[in-house]
C-alpha cells in the first residue's frame, strides 16, 4: 500500500495521507542552521550542534508519536484545524505534503479554506522561513484566526529534558511588535538568542506555554486557539513558546500570503544589549528584511533548487527503469548529502544528544558525496585524520564543534584506521588532487606533532600489520565494523557499555573482516605509493598484503565461506561447527571484494 | 605444496557468495548472519543481546548489503547484484509501505530479517552508511561508471535484461555523455569504447585537454 507518490519532475515525494506508517521526514538546511520536519509538521531546529544549540524543543518517543513541531492552527468559526492534520487532527477535505530537496510544502484544506505552508532554510541563512498562503475557495466571506506555534528549547537539549529544578526558572522572552524573542541565558554566558517573526500585524501573541495551551491540554487543544484569542502572555520561567495570532479576513477567491521566520542570532559580548534588559535586534531586523514577502521566499527556493541541480548534475542516469533513475538521480545522493551534514546526530531515531562524528562512519559517508562536494570532502578528510593517533590508531568518534577526539569512547576499534585509506583514495580518484597527500596533518589534534597525510595512511596500514594475533590475522580490538561483536569484552554487568568497557587482558580475538579490508584497501595504499614513486614502500606493503591473503586462506576459510573471527580463546566465530551464527555477511563481503582466493577466470564470466 | 596462482585460486569468493545467497538472502534483503543467536553469549557480546531477526542478530543491516552487490559484480553476476540492490532500495519498496513503515525515498539502517517477529519492517531511516555504500555500488560497480586514479573507468556489471542506459558524468571538469549498449544481454565485459567517435583500447578514458563535453559510446558483449 502506498501513502503517496514520487513526483520526479519536481524531485519531490508527495504524501497524500497524513497517517503514514511512521512519521516521514525531511531535512532543511545545508550549513549551520538545520531543521527536521515530518509530513505533519513535527520536528525541531538547531544551530550546528543538535545537542548544544537546540532551538526548538522536541520530545522523542512521545505520545502520540511525533507531537511537537512548527504548527499552525486555524480557527474558522467553530472549527479548529491544522494544515498538516496534526496536532489538531481534524479531518481535512484535502491534505498533501511535498518533501523536496531542502524544503517541505504542506497543504491542507477545510470548509472552503486552503492553507499552504512552505518550510525552508535558505542558503546561507541562519533561520527557517515559512511561507504561508491562505486562500478562500468558498463563496462566502471568511473571518478566521491563524495561530503560529513553536516551543523553545533551553539550548542544551540534554539539560532541557533533565534539569527541571533549574530550567523551570530560567526562561526569558522579549516581545517587540510582531517579533518574539527567546533569550534564556542570554543575560549571562550565551552570545545567542532566537526569534520568531511574521511580516504582518498581529492581533495578539503568547510566549508562555501554559497560558497558550492550558496546563492539562495537549498540542491538539490549545485554550487560546479554542477561544480564538491570544492571551498576550509573557513567559517567566516554565516553558517559553512563541505564538502569533493573526486575524485574517478573506473575500471569496481571496488569497493572502505571510512570511514567518524562525531565526538564530549571535552577538558579540559588547553588542549584546542596547539598554538594560533590551537585547540588540539589529541582526534580527536585517534577517527579517531579507524576506519581506512571498516573492523573496520563492527566490530563495529557486536558488536552493539551483544549488541541488548543480550537485545532482555530476552523475545523471537515464535508464528504462524509473525507480532506478529516481534513486540514482535524486533520493540516494540527497540522502548522502544529508548523511554528510548530520553524520549520525539527529534523526527521528537519533536524538541529537548522543553521538559525535564517527571516524569509521565519516570516512564511509564520504564515498557517497565526494563527487558532489570535493572541497567539503577534503576538509572532512583532514578533520578526521587530525584525530588519528601517532601509532595509526584512532578515536572512534570526534566532536563536530571542537573537531577533537572523544576521550570517553576512546579507540581500539581496529578497523577504524583502514577506512581513512578508503576515503583518501576515493577522493584522489575523483579529483586527481594528489597534493592532498602532502598536507601536514596533526596527530591527536596536536599541531606540534604532525606528518603528511600520506604518512597518516602509512600509519593506518601498519597499525594492522603491528596488531596481529595467533593466526596472523588482525586483532579486532573492542570491535570492528560490527560494533556489537565484542569478542574481548566479557560483560556481565547490564550497567556498562559493550563498546567502551575495558577489554579482557590481552585482547586476543582476531577479525577476518579486517583482514579482507586490509587486503582491499592495502592495494590502494600500494597504488598510492607507486604513484609517488615509492617503489620500495610499495613492495614492502605488497608483501604484507600477500601474507594477509595467505593467512586468510590458511586460517580464515570454513569450507564454504569465510570465517568471521577468532574469539578470545582462539575458537572460530562464523563456522558451520557452531550452532548459532554459522555465517556472517561482513567477511563474505570484504574478503570477496578483496578477491582473496578468487579464480581469475571468474571475473570475465558473462 | 602448490605455488603461485594455484596456491591462491581456490574459488573462495565464488563459493562464499553462493553461501550468502543460500543462507543470508531473503525477500527483504541479506541478513547479517545465520542462524540467529537465541541466548546471550558473553564471549561474543552485544550481538547476542538482540532478539532474533533484529539489528546485528540476523537483521538486514542495509549498510553491508552493497558489499555483496559489489562482490557479485567482481564475479560478473550482474543479475544477482541488481536483484540484491532492488530488494532494499526504498523506491522499489513503495508498494509495501505499510510493512516497511519508514520513508519510501530514503534507506533505513535496518530491516527486520527473516527470523524476526515482523520480517520486512524497517527502522532507523536517514542517517546510515547505507546511503553512501548503495550509491557507490549502483553507480560505480553495477552501472560501472567509476572514477579511477588515471581517468574514468567504464566497467558495468548489469542484469542481463538491461539493454541500454545513458549516464552524464562530470569528472575533473569534463562532461562525459556516456551511452552504454548491451544488445547481446551480457552481464559484464566491455567490447568496445569510442570517445568522440574514436575507438580506444581498454576501458579507461583518460583526461583530454581542451574538451568540455565528450561523447562516449560503450558496447558490451
Amino acid at each position: 500500500m502506498k501513502y503517496g507518490y514520487f513526483d520526479d519532475s519536481k524531485r519531490e515525494y508527495v504524501i497524500t495521507d497524513p497517517k503514514t506508517p511512521y512519521p516521514w521526514i525531511n531535512y532543511l538546511g545545508n550549513h549551520d542552521f538545520y531543521s527536521l520536519i515530518s509530513n505533519t509538521a513535527g520536528g525541531y531546529s538547531f544551530f550546528k550542534d543538535a545537542k548544544l544549540r537546540r532551538i526548538t524543543r522536541y520530545r522523542y518517543n512521545n505520545i502520540p508519536v511525533d507531537d511537537g513541531g512548527k504548527y499552525f492552527y486555524i480557527k474558522d468559526e467553530n472549527t479548529v484545524w491544522s494544515p498538516g492534520w496534526k496536532p489538531v487532527r481534524t479531518p481535512l477535505d484535502k491534505y498533501e505534503c511535498r518533501h523536496g530537496l531542502g524544503y517541505t510544502k504542506i497543504t491542507g484544506a477545510k470548509d472552503g479554506l486552503e492553507a499552504q505552508i512552505t518550510y525552508t532554510v535558505p542558503l546561507g541563512f541562519w533561520g527557517e522561513v515559512q511561507k504561508v498562503i491562505l486562500k478562500n475557495t468558498s463563496e462566502k466571506l471568511k473571518k478566521i484566526q491563524l495561530f503560529s506555534f513553536v516551543e523553545w528549547c533551553l539550548w542544551n537539549a540534554q539539560d532541557d529534558q533533565t534539569n527541571f529544578q533549574r530550567n523551570f526558572n530560567t526562561g526569558e522572552v522579549e516581545i517587540d511588535g510582531n517579533v518574539i524573542f527567546h533569550k534564556t541565558e542570554y543575560r549571562e554566558r550565551r552570545n545567542h538568542y532566537a526569534f520568531y517573526s511574521v511580516n504582518a500585524e498581529i492581533a495578539g501573541f503568547d510566549t508562555d506555554k501554559e497560558s497558550f495551551l492550558g496546563l492539562y491540554n495537549g498540542f491538539d487543544t490549545p485554550d487560546a486557539v479554542l477561544a480564538g484569542k491570544a492571551t498576550n502572555s509573557e513567559a517567566h520561567g516554565w516553558s517559553p513558546i512563541a505564538s502569533h495570532c493573526l486575524e485574517v479576513t478573506l473575500k471569496p477567491g481571496d488569497e493572502k500570503e505571510y512570511v514567518f521566520i524562525l531565526g538564530y542570532v549571535e552577538n558579540k559580548e559588547e553588542e549584546k544589549f542596547v539598554a538594560p534588559k533590551v537585547i540588540n535586534k539589529s541582526r534580527t531586523n536585517a534577517m527579517i528584511r531579507k524576506f519581506p514577502d512571498g516573492k523573496s521566499v520563492d527566490l530563495a527556493l529557486a536558488e536552493l533548487q539551483d544549488y541541488w541541480s548543480k550537485l545532482l548534475s555530476v552523475y545523471r542516469l537515464h535508464s528504462d527503469d524509473e525507480k532506478l533513475n529516481r534513486m540514482v538521480n535524486i533520493w540516494n545522493p540527497y540522502q548522502c548529502m544529508i548523511t554528510y551534514n548530520f553524520s549520525r546526530s539527529a534523526s527521528f531515531f537519533e536524538s541529537g544528544i548522543g553521538r559525535g562524528m564517527g571516524f569509521r562512519d565519516s570516512n564511509q559517508d564520504l564515498i557517497g558525496f565526494v563527487h558532489m562536494a570535493p572541497d567539503r570532502a577534503k576538509e572532512r578528510i583532514i578533520d578526521i585524520a587530525s584525530t588519528q593517533f601517532e601509532d595509526g590508531g584512532a578515536y572512534h568518534q570526534y566532536q563536530p564543534l571542537t573537531k577533537r577526539g572523544n576521550h570517553e569512547i576512546g579507540g581500539n576499534f581496529n578497523d577504524d584506521p583502514l577506512w581513512l585509506i578508503l576515503s583518501v583514495s576515493e577522493y584522489i580518484k575523483e579529483t586527481g588532487d594528489w597534493a592532498i597527500l602532502d598536507v601536514e596533518v596533526p596527530f591527536d589534534n596536536n599541531e606540534q606533532n604532525s606528518a603528511s597525510l600520506f604518512e597518516h595512511l602509512k600509519r593506518s596500514f601498519y597499525h594492522v600489520v603491528s596488531n596481529k594475533g595467533a593466526h596472523h590475522l588482525p586483532l579486532i580490538g573492542r570491535a570492528d565494523w560490527n560494533d556489537c561483536l565484542n569478542l574481548n569484552c566479557f560483560s556481565t554487568n547490564p550497567d556498562e557499555s559493550f563498546q567502551t568497557t575495558e577489554n579482557k587482558e590481552g585482547g586476543k580475538a582476531e577479525s577476518v573482516f579486517i583482514a579482507g579490508m586490509f587486503v582491499l584497501y592495502g592495494r590502494e595504499f600500494v597504488k598510492i605509493c607507486r604513484h609517488k614513486g615509492l617503489q620500495e614502500e610499495a613492495g614492502l606493503a605488497l608483501q604484507e598484503i600477500e601474507s594477509m591473503e595467505l593467512a586468510v586462506i590458511a586460517h580464515g576459510w570454513d569450507g564454504e565461506w569465510y570465517l568471521r573471527a577468532y574469539d578470545h580463546f582462539g575458537r572460530k566465530v562464523g563456522t558451520h561447527e557452531n550452532k548459532g551464527a554459522q555465517i556472517f555477511i561482513e567477511a563474505q563481503g570484504f574478503c570477496s571484494m578483496a578477491e582473496i582466493g578468487l579464480k581469475k577466470a571468474t571475473r570475465k564470466k558473462h | 605444496m602448490l605455488h603461485g596462482r594455484n596456491r591462491t585460486e581456490k574459488g573462495y569468493p565464488e563459493k562464499a557468495l553462493k553461501a550468502v545467497h543460500d543462507r543470508l538472502a531473503c525477500q527483504y534483503g541479506l541478513v547479517l548472519n545465520n542462524p540467529p543467536f537465541s541466548k546471550y553469549h558473553v564471549e561474543l557480546g552485544e550481538i547476542s543481546t538482540y532478539p532474533e531477526g533484529y539489528k546485528e542478530n540476523v537483521g538486514i543491516f542495509c549498510h553491508n548489503n552493497p558489499w555483496i552487490m559489489i562482490a557479485e559484480t567482481i564475479v560478473a553476476n550482474g543479475d544477482r547484484a541488481f536483484d540484491y540492490y532492488k530488494r532494499i532500495a526504498p523506491a522499489y519498496l513503495e508498494d509495501i509501505s505499510e510493512l516497511h513503515r519508514t520513508e519510501p525515498y530514503v534507506y533505513a539502517q535496518m530491516i527486520a530479517g527473516k527470523d524476526a517477529y515482523k520480517p520486512g519492517e524497517a527502522k532507523n531511516s536517514w542517517l546510515t552508511g547505507t546511503a553512501a555504500w548503495n550509491y557507490y555500488a549502483i553507480t560505480q560497480f553495477i552501472l560501472g561508471i567509476r572514477a579511477d586514479y588515471e581517468g574514468l573507468k567504464i566497467d558495468p556489471c548489469l542484469p542481463k535484461d538491461m539493454k541500454q542506459f545513458r549516464v552524464t558524468r562530470t569528472f575533473r571538469g569534463v562532461t562525459y555523455q556516456i551511452q552504454v549498449l548491451n544488445p547481446a544481454g551480457v552481464s559484464k565485459g566491455v567490447k568496445e569504447i569510442s570517445v568522440d567517435g574514436v575507438t580506444i583500447g581498454g576501458n579507461l578514458i583518460t583526461p583530454m585537454d581542451g574538451k568540455e563535453v565528450v561523447q562516449v559510446k560503450v558496447l558490451m558483449g
